[in-house]
């Protein structure tokens, strides 16, 4: 619900996928776990919404991929990862992420949600293909842009997330 | 960003191996910060209401798409004692109907609005109609025509509570209209 933003339209996709589970539930051989089975269907749906509502901006390397950003991201990730200790940096740090987060997929809805897939699911480079129905190099591609687009609209937190260690 | 470190931020960001290189901590951390996000978040509150409405939905939804077919409509828990006290009230009204005569019945259904009634004997129903009709103070007409008896009254609207036992007590409908029309036969 977070990623579609509309109560409604979230509703109506789980009740989408509940009708197509039942289409296609005679296709289903236990080549693998029920459940993962389930979401698959359900992300198809939530990438297939969020594709329809146009809401994706285009991306534009050349103005939106600060350069001196991403080089700032790459020196940051170098230190240790932070870990801070107290609750109000910790909450400092939370808000943060959230804000950015929220940002990241009004932007690029499709890109943040695959980002949150992967990292809830350890998705592999071809499950990512096959939920996104597209060829291996053009897969590739899309992580390539997920990573750019993260960068950009993270890059305050990554900057708070890193320096806490750094100026501890 | 080579294919390499894609690859590398791939893996970091769903937890495969431990991650060395820069970019890999950097997928590294962004999957701890979504996994905690995760965590916070609040649950939607359950609309109940909603949520029988979408129930609804989706069934109808699934029979139009021809996954089920419309069950018929199955009694609700309540539902049964209710019917079945109801009937229980019919049997026993029938039951324990009080008669003033032995021998008398009702046929109703008349589309002129008559309510025929049969007797052993007509005469002795007809006068004991009318004389109850009387006392509770309805001009009420009796006569016999080619061995049929008949009664006709205009009843006051609403009913007095005598005249309505009156007419409970023969198993007469009361008439919306108050124009009362009775033919009594000789039982076969």
């Amino acid at each position: 619900m977070r990623m579609i933003r509309n109560p409604d339209a979230a509703r109506d996709l789980v009740q989408d996928t509940f009708i197509k589970v039942w289409q296609r539930c005679a296709s289903f051989h236990g080549d693998s776990e029920l459940l993962p089975w389930i979401e698959a269907i359900l992300r198809h749906g939530v990438l297939d919404w969020l594709r329809r509502s146009g809401r994706e901006v285009p991306f534009d390397e050349g103005e939106a991929m600060n350069v001196e950003l991403a080089v700032r991201v790459v020196e940051l990730s170098q230190r240790d990862i932070a870990t801070p200790d107290d609750q109000l940096r910790r909450q400092q740090l939370a808000d943060c992420f959230q804000k950015c987060w929220a940002r990241f997929e009004a932007a690029a809805p499709s890109h943040a949600a695959v980002i949150s897939w992967i990292a809830a699911d350890g998705l592999s480079h071809e499950e990512i293909a096959a939920l996104l129905e597209r060829s291996p190099g053009a897969t590739r591609e899309f992580i390539s842009q997920c990573r750019k687009r993260a960068r950009v609209h993270l890059a305050e937190w990554y900057e708070l997330a890193f320096g806490i260690e750094g100026e501890s | 960003m080579s294919q390499d470190d894609d690859q590398d931020w791939l893996d970091a960001l769903a937890g495969r191996g431990t991650a060395a290189s820069p970019t890999g901590r950097e997928a590294e951390v962004l999957r701890a910060a979504l996994g905690d996000a995760r965590q916070s978040t609040t649950e939607v509150a359950t609309d109940e209401v909603g949520a029988a409405r979408r129930k609804v939905a989706l069934i109808e939804r699934a029979v139009q798409e021809g996954l089920i077919e419309r069950a018929p409509r199955r009694l609700r828990r309540w539902q049964l004692p209710l019917a079945a006290s109801i009937l229980l009230a019919i049997g026993a009204g029938i039951f324990f109907r009080p008669q003033v005569t032995d021998d008398s019945g009702v046929v109703r259904g008349d589309e002129r609005g008559i309510v025929r009634l049969t007797a052993a004997d007509p005469a002795r129903l007809e006068r004991d109609i009318l004389a109850q009709l009387r006392a509770a103070g309805v001009e009420a007409t009796g006569y016999e025509a080619l061995d049929v008896h008949g009664i006709d009254a205009d009843l006051a609207l609403p009913l007095s509570p005598e005249v309505q036992r009156i007419l409970d007590t023969q198993g007469i409908p009361a008439p919306a209209d108050g124009v009362l029309r009775i033919e009594i036969r000789r039982s076969e």
